[in-house]
Formats: C-alpha cells, structure tokens, sequence
C-alpha cells in the first residue's frame, strides 16, 4: 500500500497538472481574501481573523478536489490498468486507501500555502498577534475533515464510470449536496421537526461548528462515518466488476 | 456472482447501520475541545463558581421551548440545554431545569400567557416560509426562573416583545446563553437590601428617560435604578451606592455640588459623563455647519478639578471615527473624525478585551494635582488625534480634505475616560459654606472610594427613531444607526465600569467574554494594504513554484546519477 500511495503522490507531483490545481486553490481563494471586495474579504471584514479562508475554501475544495481524485480510478478504467492493479498482491481495500491518502496529501499540500495568509493577519492584528490561534488551530481542523469528506466522494464518482468528464461532474454534484444540499432542503421547513436531523445530515451543520474553533467529538464522528460510507461504497463499485 | 452482489451490498447496508447507531450513541457521551482562546464555548470558571458558593437554594428553571420548531430555534433549543445540563452537573442539584411549551394548556393559556409577560418574558413572532406559503406563530424563546417563593424571566434573544423573530438575534442568543443564566441567578437570589442602589441625577438637563433607556434597562438586570433630582434636598441620595450624573446641560447649583460633594466625601461612587461643549446636530444637519459652544459650567468643572482631573474646552478628532450619514456624500456616509472610536491602552479589567466604544463630540481629560490618587486611562483615541479648541467650527467640509492627522498636530492617545481610585478631597475643604457648615457633619477627606470621569455623555446616550405610526423605538447602544451593524461596547463599558466601581469585579469577564472582536489595524492598512495584497497573492503561488522546481531539479540530479553511475 505505502508504494501505491508513493507512486500515486508521485503522479501528482511529478505532472504540470498537480501544481496547477494547486496555484488554482491558491489564486481562487487569495483574489476573494485580498483583492475582490466584498463578504469575504480580509480588509471589509475588518477583523483579525481568517474566517474569510474558512467561508471560501469550501466553495473552491468543491471545484478543486473532484479535479484532483476524477482521475484515480477513472483513468486506470480506461487504461485497462485496472485489472493489473488488481493483480498486485495488495488487498481492494488499501488500493483505495492508498488513493483517498495521496489525494487527501494534495490537499493538505494545497493548505499549507495559506499558512502566509495566517502570517499576514497575524501582523495587520491591532496589536500584532492580536488573533484567535487555537480557533484557527481548530478550523484548520475543519477545512481537514472538510477535504478528507470531499476526497472520498471524489474517490467514489471516479470508480462509477471510466470517463474522467464524467467522474469530475458526478462528485461535484455529490459534494455539493452534501455540503449544501441537506442544510437548503433543513431551511426549506417541509419535515418540521426532522429538519433539524436532515440539517445534521449535511457537512455544512459539522464545518461551522469545528470552523469556530470547537472540536466536537461528535462531529468528528460524522465525518469519519461519511468517509467509511463513501470508501467501503466505493469497494462495492469497484468489485461489481466480477459481478 | 449474484451471491457476491448481494453480499457486498448487504456488508454496506450492515455498516450504514453500525455507523448511525454509533453516531447516535456518540451523540449521548460526547466530548469537546475548545480551542479557542477564552474559551467561549466552554463554561467559565466564575459560571461555576457562582453556581457552587452563592447560591443557597434550589432554582428552577422552565424554559417555555418545547415543541416543534425550524431549525434555526431547535438550534437554540439544543445550546440551552446543553449549557443547562452542564451547569447542573457543578451545582449539586441546585439547579434543576425542564422544559415546558405555554401552547400546551389549552385551558387556562391566555391566562398563562399574561402572566408570562407580566414576568417578562417577551413572545416573539416566528415566521415560518414553506414553499409560497408564509406561517406567522408565537415562540418563547425565554424561561421563568423559581427560587424560593420568587419568579423571574429571563430572554434568551435580544429585541422586543411581538416583533419578528431574526436569525441574527437567534445567533446573538446562541453566543450568551450563559452570561444570561448568570445574570438572571444573581438577580433572583440577591435579597432585596442587598441589590445597590444607582440614581440617576436629574434636574440639569441631564439625559431623560428616553435618551438613556438602554443604559437603564441594562444596569436595571444588576441593580437598582432610580431617577433623583437633588434640588438642594440634603438627604436626596441617602441610601445610595453609586450617582450617574449623565451629560448635564446646565452648571450645577452650589447647592447640589455639596450634596453630590458629600455623597462622594462618604464612600459614595460616582459616574461622570460630562461634555463641556454643546454641539447642536440638528443646525449641523441642515445648514452642514455648527459650532461646539463651552457650556460655561463652573461648579463642575471646580469640582472635577479638585477631585484630580480637568476636561478640556476642546474636541478629539480621530482617523479612527464612526460615520455620518451625508447624503450627498458618495455610499450616504463618510468617517467623521468626531466620533472617536475609543478603547483601551492602559490595561484594566473594565475596558479589556472590548469592542471599540463608539464617542460622538468627546473632549479631552488631563489629570491634575499631584496627589495620591491612582488614576487610570480607561479608554483613549488612537494614534491620530487631532484636538480643535473651542470655539469649534464643525463643517461637513471636512470629509472631504485630509485633516492632517500624520503631521506635527498629531496628539495621539487622548483620554476620553480615566478611573479615579483612592481619598479624595473635599470641595468645600479649606472654604466657608454659609448656611451648610452648621447644618451637617461636614468631611473635607473621603474614605477610599472610587469615581470614573468620562469626557462624552454621548457614550450612554441611545438614539431615539420616530417611527411612521408615531411610536418610538430606542436604538441599542451596540449599533451603529447608519449600518444597523451590533460593532459598539458602549453598555458593556458602562457596566462594566459600574460592577467595579461597585466592588462587583466578577461580573466583568463574564460579560466580556462574550465578545471576541479582533480588529485590523487601519491606520497600518490605509499605508500598506496594496503591500499586503501583493504579498499575499504572489508569495504562496511562489512557493509552490519554487517547490515543484526544487522537486523536479533533484529528480533530475537523481537520474543524472543513475545514468552516470549505471550507464542505463
């Protein structure tokens, strides 16, 4: 497994495509952080804090990780890879493993960048320093569980279909409703009282909680139970091959 | 081949299950970090202290959401009750809880409700959007609070009785669930002669009712409140603890300054908000151009200055100001420099870890005397000040030019309000008072005692909106009137400064702990923002650059190797 995940990295790191999705994730969040004006910028907030990161990488990470994971099984799909993969004496499970890791260490890759936006904050503090750390700390926590969720959604579309168009749609589609979906069918008030439970359903529920600097054991629970379901469904994908 | 589907398919439907109920079992044992730096999620250790050592009894409380709601209010729901149980857990069942729904009782429930209100609570319009259909219903977010024979409600959600229900106030609850439940154990288990007395002191065309309503209703949670107009009525304010003598618009009567002299003389503690100049914003509004006029108070400013301080003729300008709103101005607002955001340098627990406090015309204060009084800077304007001497012309003009604030003229960190502590000397001391020596037991020295002075009575002055039908709605001190945005720690100031000056210090980080704002620093951004910006989009995209060239130049070396060392 550590070869595959090895191997896997290496794909993305020794490919134009690797950086370029993260200079991406950087421009996309930085111009709203810094340039555009509006809700999400650093200076209209005027607080010392870098929620405005925290409000818009998950809009990015919808776009950006389905670019990332479309490939991993879609692209062996249409190689015929595939079927050597599975000759390789290592069990369905750590293939998809080493894959959900490698995808989940690009964007983890991707993040460590915006430890300059933390720098810059931090200084334009009144007075410098000035800032929440541990809630940073906590909602970095967040944006973690928050790519990890959306990795193994990616992971899952890219074992339904040989077609990479295809795959990146699908979990788009997929991240989407489940980080917004739920929380806009819950404020929609048509269950009354199973609203709150569909609410709960959603990541969006678990990201603000974790995004104000609490680590809840429960919503730790949530996104590990979401990130089983989609790896173990996409086991399930993988072995109705021999179905 | 069917054997394996079905199989597979079943092993994901038996860990769906697995995870749900342990998600579900999770729900019930649960554990948090807070990570953040005050702790705001957790329950402070003063909450706990109280709960353990003051109180006696046994409190209940009934809070009137149960039943079915939107989420957002199951949301509040859930955090009350969380804090609730955790409370309970550290108050060896002297707090026990239920919640109750006033819509249960079909009965006796118009009466029920009355009564509700009669205690406080405030109902509040829901309104409820399914599909085109738009619901409007009554919730209590409130609870009713039972110590011994005594009721009580306690709100939740700010904002008054039968108005909509926002998110925003639901939000604003969620954050001070705790601060209330505290608030309200104090009030209900404090026996009446031990709640302090405050007046209000009027007859000098002081702030009325109105215009210091929210100042009232917000120390009114802690104390006694009471309007005093001392007209000369030597036993006036016997029996209180601390006087607010609230922007007066006349000089005091000799009378009056011996009564308040005396009051101070026998450990009375006292609140100064005191504008020596008079603007008059409603000519500024119409003709774009008044004047800040001395008030020529004489008694006052003696007084004041006896007691160590003098309030300057003058008003501070700051590049750090709230906004006016100007029509014709581009955005109907612009920054105006008199109104001095304010906070605090001096470290001291009642202006520490505020948001700014909003000022509108202050002036500036400068200790005197070289006695042995400890003074201490509560709240100051920021490092670009300007100070205009009266007579003060005040034009809208001056939104548009640069008042020079970087220049020689800058007298950054002007006081807007100082902390007096220690004995003071008396007035009268050293001077004959006719009519008033034989009268009384006169003191020239105080005991130790404590005052505050702030330079703008306009800190504790609430604007007051006519509304269309005729009523009047009082604008809470924490907002801005342009905007509507809560930004302002005006009533957290004040009570903050009054639970000190009234030896009641724990309160303070209750309350301030609420608050988390964390400004930027403008005057550094107004120089460097375009800096910072390049910095910011440039150098993480750098990094990663420089990054995947460093990895791809060592592949290279690494295979350069290889070929030379293995001739591949």
């Amino acid at each position: 497994m550590g070869a595959l995940y090895i191997k896997e990295i290496r794909t993305f790191l020794g490919s134009i495509t690797g950086y370029m999705t993260i200079i991406i994730f950087l421009l996309a969040t930085g111009l709203f952080m810094w340039l555009f004006p509006g809700e999400a910028n650093v200076f209209t907030s005027g607080k010392a804090s870098l929620s405005p990161l925290f409000f818009n990488a998950p809009m990015v990470f919808l776009f950006l990780i389905p670019a990332i994971t479309m490939r991993s099984f879609s692209e062996e799909k249409k190689n015929g890879t595939i079927e050597l993969l599975f000759t390789k004496p290592i069990s369905d499970f750590n293939i998809i493993l080493a894959k959900f890791l490698a995808s989940l260490t690009l964007v983890v890759l991707s993040l460590l960048p915006t430890l300059v936006y933390y720098y810059s904050v931090n200084q334009l503090g009144d007075p410098p320093g000035n800032m929440d750390h541990g809630g940073t700390l906590g909602a970095y926590i967040g944006l973690f569980f928050l790519g990890a969720v959306f990795s193994s959604i990616g992971i899952f579309a890219s074992s339904l279909t040989s077609n990479q168009v295809i795959a990146f749609l699908l979990s788009f589609i997929f991240c989407f409703f489940i980080y917004t979906g739920f929380e806009f069918v819950g404020n929609y008030q048509l269950f009354g009282a199973l609203d709150s439970f569909i609410l709960n359903l959603g990541i969006h529920a678990h990201y603000i909680y974790i995004m104000k600097g609490v680590v809840d054991s429960r919503d730790i629970l949530y996104f590990l139970s979401v990130i089983s379901i989609f790896l173990l469904s996409t086991q399930l994908s993988l072995q109705s091959r021999k179905w | 081949m069917k054997k394996i589907r079905s199989y597979n398919i079943l092993l994901l439907a038996i860990l769906t299950c697995i995870l749900a109920v342990l998600n579900y079992v999770g729900s019930l044992a649960f554990f948090r970090l807070d990570l953040t730096q005050e702790k705001i999620h957790s329950l402070s250790p003063k909450t706990i202290e109280i709960v353990e050592d003051k109180i006696e009894g046994v409190i209940n409380i009934e809070v009137l959401l149960d039943g079915e709601f939107p989420a957002h209010i199951s949301e509040l729901k859930n955090r009350i009750e969380e804090k609730l149980s955790e409370i309970k857990l550290f108050s060896n069942g002297k707090i026990q809880y239920r919640f109750a729904n006033p819509d249960e009782n079909k009965g006796a429930k118009e009466n029920l409700k009355q009564q509700l209100i009669k205690l406080g609570a405030n109902p509040r319009h829901l309104v409820e959007r399914k599909g085109d259909e738009i619901n409007q219903r009554i919730v209590w977010p409130a609870a009713i609070v039972y110590y011994n024979d005594l009721k009580m409600a306690l709100n939740f959600v700010p904002g008054q009785s039968f108005t909509e229900l926002l998110d925003h106030q639901i939000q604003q609850g969620i954050n001070q669930i705790e601060y209330e439940l505290v608030k309200r154990f104090r009030k209900i288990t404090l026996k009446d002669p031990e709640v302090q007395r405050i007046a209000f002191i009027d007859g000098h065309g002081e702030l009325d009712e109105k215009e210091a309503w929210n100042i009232d209703r917000s120390l009114r949670d802690f104390y006694n409140v009471e309007r005093v107009a001392i007209d000369g009525k030597l036993e006036a304010l016997r029996g209180f603890d601390a006087i607010v003598i609230a922007k007066p618009e006349k000089d005091m009567p000799l009378k009056d300054i011996f009564i308040i002299d005396q009051f101070i003389m026998k450990g009375g503690k006292t609140a100064w908000f005191i504008d020596p100049l008079h603007v008059n914003e409603d000519s500024l509004q119409i003709k774009g151009q008044t004047f800040g006029l001395d008030l020529k108070f004489k008694n006052i400013d003696r007084m004041l200055f006896k007691y160590g301080v003098r309030i300057n003729k003058d008003l501070v300008l700051d590049r750090n100001c709230g906004p006016l709103k100007l029509y014709n101005f581009r955005g109907g607002s612009a920054p105006w420099y008199f109104f001095p955001y304010l906070a605090n340098r001096e470290e001291h627990v009642i202006s520490q870890n505020l948001n700014p406090v909003k000022s509108k015309y202050a002036s500036s204060i400068t200790p005197v005397g070289n006695d042995s009084l400890k003074k201490t800077r509560l709240l100051e304007t920021s490092d670009y000040t300007l100070i205009y001497k009266t007579p003060v012309r005040i034009n809208h003009g001056i939104v548009n030019m640069d008042p020079n604030f970087s220049n020689a003229n800058n007298k950054s960190h002007q006081t807007v309000a100082m902390l007096l502590e220690g004995k003071f000397n008396s007035y009268f001391k050293n001077q004959p008072l006719a009519g008033y020596r034989d009268s009384a037991k006169v003191r020239d020295n105080s005991v130790e005692t404590k005052m505050m002075v702030v330079s703008d009575g306009d800190i504790i002055r609430n604007e007051i909106l006519k509304t269309n039908d005729g009523r009047e709605a009082f604008i809470q001190l924490e907002f801005e009137p342009t905007t509507g945005q809560k930004m302002y720690a005006n009533t957290d100031f004040t009570l903050n400064a009054m639970d000190y000056l009234l030896g009641n210090e724990y309160l303070i980080p209750l309350r301030s702990r609420q608050i988390t704002f964390r400004p930027l620093n403008f005057e550094k951004l107004d120089l460097e923002k375009t800096d910072w910006q390049v910095f910011n989009l440039i150098l993480p995209i750098l990094v990663v650059i420089l990054s995947g060239l460093a990895i791809l130049f060592i592949r290279k070396r690494k295979y350069a190797f290889l070929e030379a060392n293995y001739e591949v």
